[in-house]
C-alpha cells in the first residue's frame, strides 16, 4: 500500500512540477497576443518585451523556421493559436496568404510600407529590407562579376559559397525561376552543384571567405556589416559588391508580418513594429533597410533606393515548394 | 497509423500511387535502404565484437569498456552530427551517416549480445577448445550460433532507429525517406505527399519487424550455469585494446571534447535563467514521461502476460505497429488529429507527454514483459486466497516482485525522452522551451557556444540513466538482471 501511495504521490508531484513548467514569457496581463516568430530569439525578444512595456499588452511567442511554422499555422486549420506570424521571408507569407489564412489589414498600416515591399492584396507588409550581395575576397577576385550567373562558368569551380538550406539563397532561387524561367535555373542550380562548396549559413560563408577558404559567396548584406562592426570594417578581409543593374543576383527581400485576426492587440502590435523606434532598432542592431519613411539605414549602407535590384512581386516568392524540388533533384538538399 | 490512412485517402488513390511510384520515392527507398543496411551491417559488428571482448575474453579495464560501450546512448544523433560537421565540414552524405548512425545504434547490439553471452554458459566453448578447434572456429561454430538472435534483435533496433532517425541524417544532408517527408512537410503545400510518404516508411518499418520475427522465430535453448572461462587475447590484446580505444574515441570521447571545445568558441552566450528553465523543463517532462510510461506498459504487461485472448493479442501487436512510427511522424498525426477532434488538447503538454507514450511504451512494455510472464502465478493466486484485496495485491506482491525492471523501464524512458527533439519540437506549448528545443535553435544559427552548453547537459541529464543502466548490465550482477533485459526493451 505505501509503495502504491508513494507512486500516486511522485505522480501529482510531477504533474504539479509539469503545471508549473518554465514558460520563457510570463504574462499576467489581461490583454495579450501570440506571435509566431520565424525571426530568432536572441534578436526579437527584447524588441518584443519593450512592446509589452510600453503598452501593458503581453506577448506569447513561438520561436521557429519560418517555413515550419508556416506550416504549422495551416495545419491548425480553423483551431488558430496565432495572432501575428512574423516571417523571416516573404515567401511563407505569401504561402499564408494564397490559402487565405491572413486578414487585409487597415491602410493606416500598409500606406506605412513602399508598395513593393508588401503584398498586393495588402495582407502581409515588410518590416525589414535584406538585399543579397557577392561577398569577395579582392586579394584572388580582381573583378567582380557582373552577372550572378557569371559564377555558372567553371573558372568559378569549388570558389564560391552558398548555402542551399537557407531561405533566403531558396528565395533567391525561386526568384530565378519566377523571372528567367525553369530552365535558367536549373542549370544555375546544376553549376552550382559543380562550382559550389556548401555551408550551413549565410554567417558560415562569411567566414569561409574571410578565411580564404572560397574567393566569393552569395549572402544577405547586413552580415558582412554586423562583422564590421564586430571586428572593425578595417580588419575585415572581404568585401561586399552589387552585381550590375536589375540583376537577380541583387534581389531585395523582406522580413514581415502577417495577421491572423483583426483584433486592436494585434493591429497595434504590427503598427508598433513600423513605428521609427521600432524601425530604428532594427537599423542598429542587423543592420538590415528600414522600411518606412524618415528612417535612415546604418551608416555606409547605400541607401534602399539606390540598389538597382530586379523587380519582382514578392508574393510570387511562395512557390518554395517547387525551388525545392529542384534543388533536391540536382543534390543540392 | 489511422491518420496516414484518412489522410491518404483524402488526397485520392491516384495521387498516392503518384507519390509512392514516383521516381524520386524509389531513389529515396533506395538511399533509405541502403544506410538502414550498411548501419546495421556495422552496428551489429561493432557490437558483436565489442560484447564478445568484454564478456568472453581476458582483456584487462573491462568495467571501463562496459561503460564506453554504452555511453553512446546519452548521445542524441543531432549532437553527434554536428560534431562530425564541425570536424569535418566537408565531408557529408552517405558516409558521415553511415559512420554516425552506427556508432550510435552499437549499443544496443552491445547490450543484447553480452546480455545472451552471459545468460549462456561457456561450455560448450571450452569443449570445442579441447577438441583441437583454434578461437576463431570456436567464435564461429560455437559462440556466433548461440547469440545470433540476440545480435539480430539488436540489429532490428539499429535499423529501425536509422529508418526513423531525422537530426543525423538532415545535418549531414543524405537525403532518407524521414527527412524528405520534413521537407514535404515544411513546404506548406505538400502536407499530403508528407501523409503518403510516412505510409511507405510506416509499411517498410513493419516488414523489417516481419522480416525479424521470421528470421528469430525459434527461442535459442539457454542454460543457465554461469561458469565460464575466459578467451585468452595472447598477442591480440594490443590490438584488440587499440581497436576499442578507437571505437570510443569515435562515438563518444570526440563529441564531447568538440563540444567541450566550443564553448569557447564565438561569442554567443546562454542567458543562465533560459538555460535553467530549458532544464526544468526537460527534467519534468523526461520524469513525468518516464513515470507514466512505466506505469502504463506495468499495467499492460499485466493485463496482457495475466488474460492472454485475442483482445491482448492484438494490443500487443499494435504495441509494435505504433513502436515503428518516426517521431516525426507521430508529431505531425498528432497535430492534424488534435486541430480536427480535440482541439483543446492542442499545444498542450497533455499532447506532449502521450507522443511520448505512443514512441516509448512499446520498449518499456518489452522490458516488463517477460520478467511477469515468467514469474509464478501461483504466488498471486495464494496471496488471493488468503484475502488480498486487488490493490495490496498490486502494492506488496506485484510492485516490489518486480522492482528493478520498473527501476530499468523508467530509466530508458527518461533517457530517450530527453535526447526526443522532432515532437518535442512541433507539440510543446508555446513559450515552453526545453533542452532539445534550444540546442536545435542555437544551431541552426552559428551559436556554437550555446548550443554546446545545451549539448552538454543533454549529456549529463541523458548520461545519468545510462550509467544505472550499465550497473545494472556489468557483469557481476549477471544472475540478477542481465538474463531480464532482452534487447527489444532497449529500441530508440
Amino acid at each position: 500500500m505505501q509503495k502504491l501511495m508513494t507512486a500516486s504521490l511522485a505522480l501529482v508531484l510531477g504533474l504539479g512540477v509539469l503545471a508549473g513548467c518554465a514558460s520563457e514569457s510570463s504574462n499576467n496581463s489581461p490583454e495579450s497576443i501570440t506571435i509566431y516568430s520565424g525571426r530568432s530569439e536572441t534578436l526579437v525578444a527584447p524588441l518584443f518585451e519593450k512592446f509589452s512595456e510600453e503598452t501593458g499588452i503581453g506577448i506569447e511567442v513561438r520561436y521557429g523556421d519560418s517555413a515550419d511554422l508556416a506550416a504549422q499555422i495551416l495545419e491548425e486549420g480553423d483551431n488558430r493559436q496565432a495572432d501575428v506570424f512574423f516571417s523571416q521571408d516573404a515567401g511563407s507569407l505569401g504561402a499564408l496568404e494564397a490559402e487565405n489564412i491572413l486578414v487585409a489589414l487597415p491602410s493606416r498600416i500598409t500606406s506605412l510600407v513602399p508598395s513593393i515591399y508588401q503584398s498586393d492584396t495588402g495582407k502581409w507588409v515588410g518590416v525589414s529590407g535584406r538585399a543579397r550581395v557577392i561577398n569577395y575576397n579582392p586579394e584572388t577576385v580582381s573583378e567582380v562579376p557582373s552577372s550572378v550567373l557569371d559564377l555558372m562558368n567553371p573558372v568559378w569551380k569549388e570558389r564560391v559559397g552558398i548555402a542551399p538550406t537557407n531561405a533566403s539563397f531558396q528565395a533567391f532561387v525561386t526568384a530565378l525561376r519566377v523571372l528567367k524561367g525553369e530552365g535558367v535555373a536549373r542549370d544555375f542550380v546544376v553549376a552550382m552543384k559543380e562550382n559550389a562548396v556548401l555551408y550551413e549559413s549565410n554567417a558560415v560563408i562569411l567566414e569561409a571567405v574571410e578565411a580564404g577558404q572560397v574567393d566569393v559567396g552569395l549572402i544577405n548584406h547586413y552580415y558582412w556589416y554586423a562583422k564590421a562592426k564586430e571586428i572593425g570594417t578595417e580588419n575585415m578581409t572581404s568585401k561586399i559588391a552589387w552585381f550590375e543593374s536589375d540583376d537577380i543576383g541583387n534581389l531585395v527581400n523582406v522580413a514581415g508580418v502577417g495577421a491572423l485576426n483583426s483584433s486592436e492587440s494585434t493591429l497595434k502590435f504590427i503598427e508598433w513594429l513600423l513605428s521609427k523606434e521600432s524601425q530604428q532598432f532594427f537599423v542598429d542592431s542587423t543592420f538590415e533597410y528600414p522600411l518606412v519613411e524618415g528612417v535612415l539605414p546604418a551608416a555606409d549602407l547605400p541607401i534602399l533606393a539606390s540598389i538597382s535590384k530586379p523587380e519582382i512581386d514578392l508574393t510570387s516568392l511562395s512557390s518554395l515548394q517547387t525551388t525545392l524540388e529542384l534543388l533536391s533533384d540536382v543534390g543540392l538538399l | 497509423m489511422l491518420y496516414l490512412l484518412v489522410r491518404s485517402l483524402e488526397i485520392g488513390v491516384t495521387e498516392v500511387q503518384e507519390v509512392v511510384f514516383s521516381e524520386r520515392s524509389i531513389g529515396l527507398l533506395l538511399n533509405s535502404g541502403l544506410l538502414v543496411i550498411a548501419v546495421t551491417f556495422t552496428a551489429m559488428l561493432i557490437g558483436f565484437f565489442q560484447a564478445w571482448l568484454i564478456i568472453r575474453s581476458d582483456l584487462p579495464f573491462k568495467k571501463f569498456f562496459t561503460f564506453l560501450a554504452v555511453l553512446p546512448f546519452a548521445i542524441p544523433s543531432y549532437v553527434a552530427a554536428l560534431t562530425w560537421l564541425t570536424n569535418f565540414p566537408s565531408v557529408r552524405g552517405f558516409v558521415p551517416a553511415w559512420i554516425i548512425l552506427s556508432l550510435l545504434t552499437s549499443p544496443y547490439v552491445y547490450l543484447a549480445a553480452s546480455a545472451a553471452l552471459l545468460s549462456q554458459s561457456s561450455k560448450q566453448e571450452e569443449v570445442a577448445r579441447t577438441l583441437g578447434f583454434n578461437a576463431f572456429q570456436v567464435l564461429r561454430r560455437i559462440t556466433w550460433p548461440n547469440v545470433r538472435g540476440a545480435v539480430f534483435a539488436g540489429g532490428l533496433i539499429s535499423a529501425l532507429y536509422t529508418l526513423s532517425d531525422f537530426g543525423a541524417v538532415s545535418l549531414v544532408k543524405y537525403d532518407t525517406f524521414t527527412r524528405a517527408i520534413y521537407i514535404a512537410y515544411r513546404s506548406s503545400f505538400d502536407r499530403n505527399v508528407a501523409a503518403a510518404l510516412s505510409l511507405i516508411l510506416v509499411i517498410v518499418a513493419v516488414m523489417l519487424y516481419l522480416t525479424y520475427r521470421y528470421f528469430t522465430n525459434t527461442e535459442n535453448p539457454t542454460s543457465s550455469s554461469q561458469f565460464s572461462s575466459l578467451t585468452k587475447l595472447g598477442k591480440l590484446k594490443v590490438p584488440s585494446l587499440l581497436s576499442l580505444g578507437i571505437l570510443a574515441t569515435l562515438s563518444f570521447i570526440l563529441p564531447l571534447v568538440s563540444l567541450i571545445r566550443w564553448q569557447s568558441r564565438g561569442q554567443s552566450v546562454a542567458d543562465t535563467a533560459q538555460i535553467l528553465r530549458a532544464t526544468i523543463n526537460t527534467f519534468s517532462y523526461a520524469l513525468l514521461g518516464g513515470l507514466v510510461i512505466a506505469l502504463l506498459s506495468f499495467a499492460s504487461a499485466i493485463v496482457i502476460g495475466r488474460f492472454q485472448s485475442r483482445f491482448t493479442q492484438s494490443l500487443q501487436r499494435l504495441l509494435w505497429i505504433t513502436h515503428s512510427l518516426p517521431g516525426l511522424v507521430v508529431a505531425l498525426s498528432l497535430i492534424h488529429l488534435s486541430n480536427r477532434y480535440f482541439t483543446i488538447s492542442y499545444q498542450t503538454s497533455f499532447l506532449v507527454i502521450l507522443a511520448y507514450v505512443i514512441l516509448f511504451l512499446p520498449n518499456s512494455f518489452a522490458v516488463l514483459k517477460s520478467p511477469i510472464e515468467k514469474s509464478a502465478r501461483a504466488l498471486e493466486e495464494v496471496a488471493q486466497s488468503m484475502g488480498y484485496t486487488y490493490r495490496s495485491l498490486i502494492s506488496r506482491l506485484l510492485i516490489p516482485m518486480f522492482k528493478k525492471p520498473l527501476l530499468i523501464t523508467t530509466a530508458l524512458a527518461t533517457l530517450t525522452i530527453v535526447k526526443e527533439l522532432p515532437a518535442t519540437l512541433l507539440l510543446r506549448p508555446t513559450g515552453i522551451e526545453t533542452l532539445a528545443t534550444r540546442l536545435w535553435s542555437a544551431t541552426s544559427g552559428t551559436e556554437y557556444a550555446e548550443a554546446s552548453t545545451y549539448a552538454l547537459i543533454i549529456l549529463l541529464l541523458a548520461g545519468i540513466p545510462t550509467v544505472l543502466l550499465t550497473l545494472a548490465q556489468l557483469p557481476r550482477s549477471s544472475t540478477t538482471i542481465t538474463s531480464r533485459v532482452s534487447p527489444k526493451e532497449l529500441q530508440r
